[in-house]
């Protein structure tokens, strides 16, 4: 492990959680839902970024800092998971499985896209 | 929930009659967000390190389910009530919960590895991973907050 890679996922990390926090009050705050749509946008235009990444491959660097780093800390698995319990706590059955299929579902496929188009650029 | 926990500066700006201070605490949270978002990065690095040489990343991506599981468990027990129970600052908690955690678990790399899978034509493993990915997180961050609830039920001074 080199210093520079520690430097890059480093340096990813904290812009990447600062845009997540960023991104998440100003749309979470627009919307008054069960659904919590600030998380679910920081997830799903991650998950098309990091397929655009990954399928472009623009090298070890970039990698670390834009994918590890930036999209890594930019969305987020925990809040998603604690989200879903606070849904299930409130009985909002309806939106707690919304929220799992849209998330999987819209991320996969989001990320598939980002994927196929990073492979043609 | 977390959005209740991600206002601390909310309450300054209104409580301090210039303008200029609470953006200047509004800052400061983003700032500390920022930090703690390097610890989670790092440690979430470090750990697909150590996994490495023992499950490599392209056989089952094992690194990101640990730290998906172990963080969505942490953040159970954290929102759950476990961080109210500290002594922390409000933005403190604000940046062990959205910086620290948030940043420490991953959905774009879970996502990217499960298009790896399906591109790669292991549309098994793939659906091995979303479902051990998902079940294993929610009942873990449902059992992170179960014991926090059963600890502060337990009669702690609050």
């Amino acid at each position: 492990m080199m210093w520079t890679d520690v430097g890059l996922v480093a340096a990813g990390g904290f812009l990447g959680a600062v845009a997540r926090y960023y991104v998440s009050k100003k749309i979470g705050g627009r919307f008054q839902s069960a659904v919590p749509y600030g998380t679910l946008t920081v997830n799903l235009t991650g998950c098309f970024a990091l397929g655009l990444l990954v399928g472009a491959d623009w090298g070890h660097a970039v990698s670390l800092l834009a994918g590890t780093g930036f999209m890594g800390a930019y969305t987020t698995f925990s809040t998603f998971k604690a989200e879903l319990v606070a849904l299930a706590r409130q009985s909002r059955y309806g939106a707690l499985i919304g929220y799992i299929a849209a998330t999987y579902s819209l991320g996969i496929a989001w990320c598939y896209i980002g994927y196929c188009v990073g492979r043609s650029i | 929930m977390e959005f209740g926990l991600a206002r601390p500066g909310r309450r300054h700006r209104r409580l301090g009659g210039d303008r200029g201070v609470g953006r200047l605490t509004g800052l400061m949270t983003y700032l500390f967000v920022g930090l703690a978002g390097i610890g989670g990065a790092l440690l979430r690095f470090a750990i697909g390190a150590a996994f490495e040489p023992f499950v490599p990343p392209a056989l089952f991506p094992a690194a990101t389910l640990f730290c998906n599981w172990t963080g969505s468990f942490a953040l159970g027990w954290m929102l759950g009530g476990g961080l109210a129970r500290t002594s922390l600052s409000e933005r403190a908690r604000t940046a062990m919960a959205t910086g620290f955690v948030g940043s420490y678990t991953t959905f774009s790399t879970f996502s990217a590895e499960t298009v790896r899978f399906i591109d790669g034509g292991q549309g098994w493993l793939a659906v091995v991973y979303i479902v051990t990915s998902m079940w294993g997180g929610i009942a873990l961050a449902w059992a992170g907050d179960r014991l926090a609830a059963a600890r502060s039920d337990g009669g702690e001074t609050a």
